[in-house]
């Protein structure tokens, strides 16, 4: 453990390369910190003994340390814990339940670790739908939107925008299947008149559909504690890119800092605090006529590519707020 | 019948990023996307990635001041991390 000072624990999986890029940044500013793949879990000791006194103590590497030298949290991209032996499945489907729970009480014992984010804030910001209600509460923009299983409804909000309306997931756009070969993504896109016929389809699942916006750039906020990181993505300069600026790749995309309107930016500092997030990736749209549109909030969202594309340093930013008094 | 959105399923193309900007949930995709945005990324924890994924070798279960990309063989370790309240099963975007 070493005697670095109050340690930040870096909870997510093995193969999160931002928490990668973070802890190497924190190495470089002699952060004391701990990174724990949650698929591990099962293979970790811990002990909690309330006894005369409370204990409470996890193990990494033959080292032991107390929950309460946990200073923050960082909690990202965990996984289910890995359960390995012999047991039938559903056993060992339970002896995760078990895990996760003496994990989660054990770190939570602590009121004074700050997390980032709590999981609960994280499930609490999670609901795209609920986002944009609240978003436009908050004073923030948001396109005409319709969720649906109605396709009467759907016809009738297509045609009263001309036709110009996108359709999106309403939580992710990843199909797994059985084999990675028949796994399917979806990205936002336009809703054509010739798919009329096809609308009855949203009767079998929820659709999400909003008005097209006449972009000038997608925009990435990254909110770490007070910092507020504005990036635009210059999507609009190939066609490809012009409804989900994540097609191929994002390749050649082009990036500017740009600095937020002081309401816009209050807005969305609000937003994320509504929620009781500390870190908040949000997507905006600033369309032609300079208006700012909010679309989403992304509570465990990525970031550290813009700190290598944008020029930006929002992993000295996270770290400040997990090292702050 | 069909959710209307699958007129617009897509296969993954063998160099998906959707995780890099975020709305990624599935193991899969974070495996496949975020390595290859490190491999695109030219650092040096990219690189260390890289290496790791190429490795079925296990290394320690957790660390302390240093880096752990273990590569887990696990039987859960596809499983999508669903919206849920519980600990460990927050949904990411």
């Amino acid at each position: 453990l070493g005697s670095a000072g109050p340690l930040v624990l870096i909870i997510s999986n093995a193969l999160d390369v931002t928490a990668d890029f973070l802890q190497a940044r924190a190495r470089e500013r002699d952060v004391c910190f701990a990174r724990l793949n949650t698929e591990c879990l099962a293979t970790l000791p811990l002990e909690m003994r309330l006894e005369e006194s409370e204990t409470f103590r996890l193990a990494s590497e033959g080292k032991e340390f107390s929950v309460a030298e946990i200073r923050s949290v960082y909690f990202r991209r965990p996984v289910p814990p890995a359960v390995g032996g012999d047991a039938a499945p559903h056993v060992r489907a339970w002896m995760a339940s078990e895990i996760r729970s003496a994990w989660g009480g054990l770190l939570n014992t602590s009121p004074t670790t700050r997390w980032v984010n709590h999981p609960l804030a994280v499930s609490g910001a999670s609901y795209k739908p609920e986002q944009l209600a609240r978003a436009r509460r908050t004073a923030l923009r948001i396109p005409p939107t319709l969720l649906t299983t109605k396709p009467t409804s759907a016809l009738e909000f297509c045609e009263r925008h001309d036709w110009r309306v996108i359709v999106k997931p309403v939580a992710h756009g990843e199909i797994l299947a059985e084999s990675e070969a028949d796994d399917r993504l979806v990205y936002t896109n336009q809703v054509s008149e010739d798919l009329k016929q096809q609308l009855d389809r949203v009767a079998s699942c929820p659709t999400l559909f909003q008005r097209r916006l006449d972009k000038a750039t997608d925009v990435r906020v990254t909110i770490a504690g007070h910092t507020v990181v504005a990036v635009e993505l210059h999507s609009q300069e190939r066609e490809f890119s012009t409804i989900d600026c994540r097609r191929e790749n994002m390749r050649d995309m082009r990036y500017s800092i740009v600095e937020l309107p002081p309401e816009i930016r209050a807005q969305l500092l609000a937003l994320t605090q509504s929620y009781g997030l500390v870190f908040a990736a949000i997507d905006l749209v600033r369309d032609v006529n300079g208006t700012w549109w909010f679309l989403e909030l992304n509570p465990a969202g990525q970031w550290a590519w813009l700190d290598e594309r944008a020029g930006t340093n929002i992993a000295d930013a996270l770290l400040d707020v997990l090292i702050s008094e | 019948m069909k959710p209307f959105l699958s007129t617009f399923f897509e296969s993954r193309p063998t160099d998906d990023l959707l995780a890099a900007c975020g709305t990624s949930t599935g193991t899969r995709a974070k495996e496949n996307g975020d390595a290859d945005y490190a491999a695109a990324s030219g650092t040096q924890t990219s690189t260390a990635v890289r290496e790791e994924a190429d490795s079925d070798t296990p290394r320690s279960a957790a660390s302390v001041g240093t880096s752990t990309m273990t590569k887990v063989k696990s039987e859960s370790g596809d499983a999508d991390v669903a919206p849920g309240m519980a600990l460990w099963e927050a949904p990411v975007l």
